[in-house]
């Protein structure tokens, strides 16, 4: 018998025709491809894809006016936000054109903010066999009154969004800019105001190219979930009057990472021109590795309210709600099962509550045997780490020996047992 | 899944414009010769039309905001409607109310947008099916391992054929399909900022200039009258946002790629 549901008409639907270009081929679904549908998730796989705002085109965030003395105006936009191809060595810049260094500085990547043109986009930004998944689902865990959910008819139902666990490499970039003290300045767009030119406008232009996907280097997608939360007592959550709608986020990135502000010589440096950043200079990341657990099913999830009294009235709030004061959910927090304590060290962690940081490869540095990742950099390596690569003079070649490493960084085990953000620029 | 759909659906929303302007465009192509007379079609002919072709869609969407035909110049569509004058405008707001959440309001104050999306291509394919022949996905999107655990529920049970690659080449799947294309920028003279050309699948503009929280009932201290929160303006702003281009009120966008559509 064939099933039917929502998604299947709306295959159907999509299938409808009222006329065809002709320059497209054409597909035709009949009843028998469509009757395999269920309904429990919904996928999404990109082909080929890329993302790209115009240079000149950005995105900016203002403030409120500024409080009184010690505040200085600052407007900051975001322009040309791209998602390309980072498979391929070639690019280009916010101009159009081709740029790179032959891999001198380890910015093979790195030195393009996007892929080129055409050939721009990302063949597996999501697999036919690895795709976003939009789906309803039960998982046991403890609730905020530390009961344990585990049976069908209690167990929360949450909505989650999954990230692929592999995709191709992206580059992911924007040109940022800063100006500061608009009101003082000549705002004046291609007034000659640079950021040493008295009497014009002060401002930073700058450039963030990401190189890599958003999976961990383990393996780890994104997720986002969504719920109603459960368990909340209004006697110890009075902010949320008992249940609330609940967030969790899981970011997952690795990758590169190089942050740049060095245009060349024939640059125009002016206010809201898109300038033409130095291919080599910046501060580089090479081999970033992050995973950031926010919330945990089902005892803390990311809530929003607004400051309810006082002075700070008109202000909204976001909290990754506390750990609940209860035994059993601290040792879910922290451990696999009924924590293992040896010499005061937990020897069964719980890795999905664990965010880190990696600024490099540690493979090498945790086993010297090892033969696998990178090696701990020198203080001129280019391939793992941290390091600044200087900007030259005239066309914007540098000498070699302009690189200086600073070495690997990591931070692990950050674990976030409660966090609140407040905004404060609203007020009476 | 009941209680987070209605949780959502929950939320209050209200819109106060004074123009709202949806047009959507789709456009047929028929393959008829632009100089012919057009003709009526009698049902014998219409019964001909099986409905397995593609669509072309043109969207656009203007909030609080002038359309093309309300305008002189090309630089302002998508500028705000004369009526949005600032944080206290109760004519350009968005209000948001969360459940549980009953004593005020997050008003986005001053705001409006538009958005248009040029000529996307809905269609009909096979997922691993050839690209040309049947809109299958590029053998690059192919070299990515299989993670049948995304296809399965809570018990482990495969939803989606036997959840092989091989079930997954042959599945069909609605095609959202924009031409890879890009754009050019073209340097400024001294006065005028450089421009873009050729971002044109997206045209988006949006712009709040306040957001705060607006409450209901004044607390013991505040002189303010009581009132909806939704059309107060006590409170100022904490954040404002714009999206735009230097040159015009809509930011360009291009977007290139197939977008696969697929379920279990």
């Amino acid at each position: 018998m064939r099933r039917n549901n929502s998604l299947s008409h709306m295959l159907l639907g999509a299938a409808l025709t009222l006329g065809a270009s002709q320059a497209m081929a054409l597909q035709e679904l009949d009843d028998s491809s469509l009757s395999d549908v269920q309904g429990a998730g919904l996928a999404f796989a990109m082909d080929d894809f890329s993302f790209r705002f115009a240079p000149t085109s950005y995105i900016e965030l203002t403030g409120t006016q500024a409080q009184g003395a010690g505040w200085e105006r600052g407007d900051a936009r975001y322009y040309g936000l791209s998602i390309t191809n980072g498979e391929q060595i070639a690019g280009m810049d916010w101009h159009g054109s081709g740029c790179g260094s032959g891999g001198a500085f380890g910015n093979d990547y790195l030195a393009c903010p996007m892929g080129t043109d055409n050939g721009g986009g990302i063949g597996a930004f999501a697999s036919i066999y690895d795709p976003y998944v939009l789906r309803a689902y039960q998982y046991e865990g403890y609730d905020y009154s530390g009961a344990y959910l585990s049976t069908p008819a209690n167990m929360p139902t949450v909505m989650e969004l999954i990230g692929p666990s592999d995709t191709d490499r992206w580059r992911w970039s924007f040109w940022g800019e800063l100006e500061v003290d608009r009101l003082n300045n000549n705002p004046a767009d291609g007034a000659l105001n640079n950021s040493y030119n008295v009497g014009g406008a002060d401002f930073l232009q700058s450039q963030t190219i990401i190189h890599g996907k958003p999976v961990t280097t383990d393996g780890r997608p994104a997720r986002l979930r969504l719920m109603r939360t459960t368990g909340m007592d209004s006697a110890l959550y009075p902010w949320a009057d008992s249940n609330t709608f609940g967030i969790t986020y899981e970011s997952a990135l690795s990758g590169d990472f190089r942050f740049s502000v060095r245009q060349k010589a024939n640059s125009e440096d002016r206010l809201h021109w898109v300038p033409d950043f130095e291919d080599n200079e910046g501060m580089y990341f090479k081999n970033v590795d992050a995973y950031l657990p926010l919330g945990q099913l089902h005892y803390q999830a990311l809530t929003l309210d607004a400051v309810r009294s006082g002075s700070e009235r008109g202000n909204f709030i976001i909290e990754l709600t506390q750990i609940p004061n209860i035994a059993a959910v601290y040792e879910d927090f922290y451990c696999v099962g009924p924590c293992n304590i040896v010499n005061g060290e937990i020897q069964n962690p719980n890795n999905d509550t664990r965010g880190y940081v990696r600024w490099g490869d540690f493979t090498r540095f945790d086993d010297p045997g090892s033969t696998e990742g990178f090696a701990v950099p020198g203080a001129q390596s280019t391939d793992n780490g941290i390091y600044f690569v200087s900007g030259g003079t005239g066309a914007g070649t540098v000498i070699p020996d302009a690189v200086t490493n600073l070495g690997i960084s990591r931070i692990e085990g950050m674990r976030i047992n409660h966090m609140k953000i407040t905004t404060l620029g609203a007020g009476l | 899944m009941t209680t987070c759909v209605k949780k959502l659906s929950d939320y209050p929303l209200i819109f106060l414009q004074r123009r709202f302007v949806v047009s959507l465009l789709v456009m047929l192509f028929l393959n008829v010769n632009p100089a012919q007379a057009l003709e009526p079609m009698d049902d014998t002919e219409m019964g001909t039309v099986t409905g397995k072709e593609g669509v072309l869609i043109s969207l656009q969407y203007y909030y609080n905001s002038r359309p093309p035909h309300d305008v002189a110049n090309d630089e302002d569509i998508g500028s705000a409607n004369a009526d949005c004058t600032g944080l206290a405008s109760v004519n350009c707001r968005l209000a948001l109310q969360l459940e549980n959440r009953d004593f005020g309001w997050l008003v986005f104050k001053n705001g409006h947008a538009s958005l248009e999306m040029n000529r996307l291509s809905l269609d009909a394919a096979f997922l691993g099916g050839d690209p040309e022949a049947e809109n299958g996905v590029s053998a690059a999107n192919k070299l990515i391992d299989l993670n049948d655990e995304k296809f399965r529920n809570e018990s482990g049970d495969c939803l989606f054929g036997d959840c092989t690659k091989s079930w997954i080449d042959n599945s069909p799947a609605v095609r959202a399909q924009y031409p890879e294309s890009g754009g050019i920028y073209t340097a400024g003279n001294a006065g005028q900022p450089g421009t873009s050309q050729g971002y044109n699948d997206v045209l988006l503009g949006v712009y709040v200039q306040g957001l705060a929280v607006e409450y209901n009932e004044p607390e013991i201290g505040e002189t303010w009258a009581a009132a909806p929160g939704w059309q107060a303006n006590n409170f100022g702003s904490f954040l404002g946002f714009e999206i735009a281009d230097n040159n015009s009120h809509q930011a360009g966008i291009a977007i290139g790629g197939n977008f696969y559509m697929y379920g279990f």
